[in-house]
């Protein structure tokens, strides 16, 4: 039951996230790579992949992916340090952080595909 | 008997810190993943330019590897969503094997596809080489 510790931790409901993300993850990880290390005949550049990122269903597809794996991946980093720190103000510090982080990667995510407009 | 019971938290164990492990890996290559991909901001040139960087066998082979790393997370944490909701409990050797195998035959088959599509680690070590693949 060593998988339990955010169970512990009081969130039940985190716990469930957690695994409803990765499965969500999993289906449009998949489809990400397959896409575009397989189904893309060329080298990665931008006259290859602008046509489709300048699409609304992309942007919509690519903003959730994002979100979705932001999530996943800095709360699983936070159940993990949750083992290690135990100092309370040293917890609210890596909190923070985690946070901070999160919200860059967000922003700058977002500030990539929302705007794009393609070929340029 | 206690033999293979301590064989078997061992294998458990060594599952959850390498699901852990495999975890962090993701996580720094997403951030830099976002980073890197910003520079379509740039536009044209600037992505181009940095995307020139990694178009070569080794970065498409440590591309190969990280897929590893993505399914194994993938397959050790639907087995781990498994155990938590108690899905065949008394099964859970069973259960290893079958993510064991999954996480290998998945792999094998993505990374053939990686490896020999144009565009892909042999058409770039052929390119590197001066051979005519892609």
């Amino acid at each position: 039951m060593m998988y339990r510790e955010n169970v512990r931790s009081g969130g039940a409901v985190l716990w469930l996230f957690q695994r409803v993300t990765g499965l969500y993850l999993a289906f449009v990880l998949f489809a990400h790579v397959w896409l575009l290390h397989y189904l893309l005949r060329e080298d990665l550049n931008f006259a290859a992949v602008a046509d489709r990122l300048a699409t609304p269903l992309w942007k919509t597809i690519d903003i959730s992916f994002l979100v979705v794996a932001l999530f996943h991946g800095l709360y699983g980093l936070w159940v993990v340090l949750e083992d290690y720190i135990h100092w309370g103000w040293a917890r609210i510090i890596l909190y923070s952080a985690i946070s901070i982080v999160a919200i860059i990667a967000l922003v700058l995510g977002i500030l990539t595909i929302l705007p794009f407009q393609g070929g340029l | 008997m206690r033999a293979l019971q301590r064989y078997r938290i061992h294998l458990g164990t060594a599952a959850w810190i390498l699901h852990r492990l495999s975890g962090l890996a993701l996580i720094m290559y997403m951030l830099l993943h976002i980073w890197v991909i910003h520079h379509l901001i740039g536009g044209r040139e600037s992505f181009d330019r940095t995307m020139e960087f990694f178009n070569n066998p080794l970065f498409k082979a440590l591309e190969i590897g990280l897929v590893g790393v993505i399914l194994y997370h993938l397959w050790n944490g639907l087995r781990v969503t498994l155990v938590d909701i108690g899905v065949a409990v008394e099964r859970q050797k069973q259960v290893f094997g079958a993510a064991v195998i999954l996480w290998l035959a998945s792999w094998g088959v993505i990374a053939y596809a990686m490896l020999t599509r144009v565009g892909g680690l042999l058409s770039a070590m052929a390119r590197l080489g001066g051979g005519g693949l892609s």
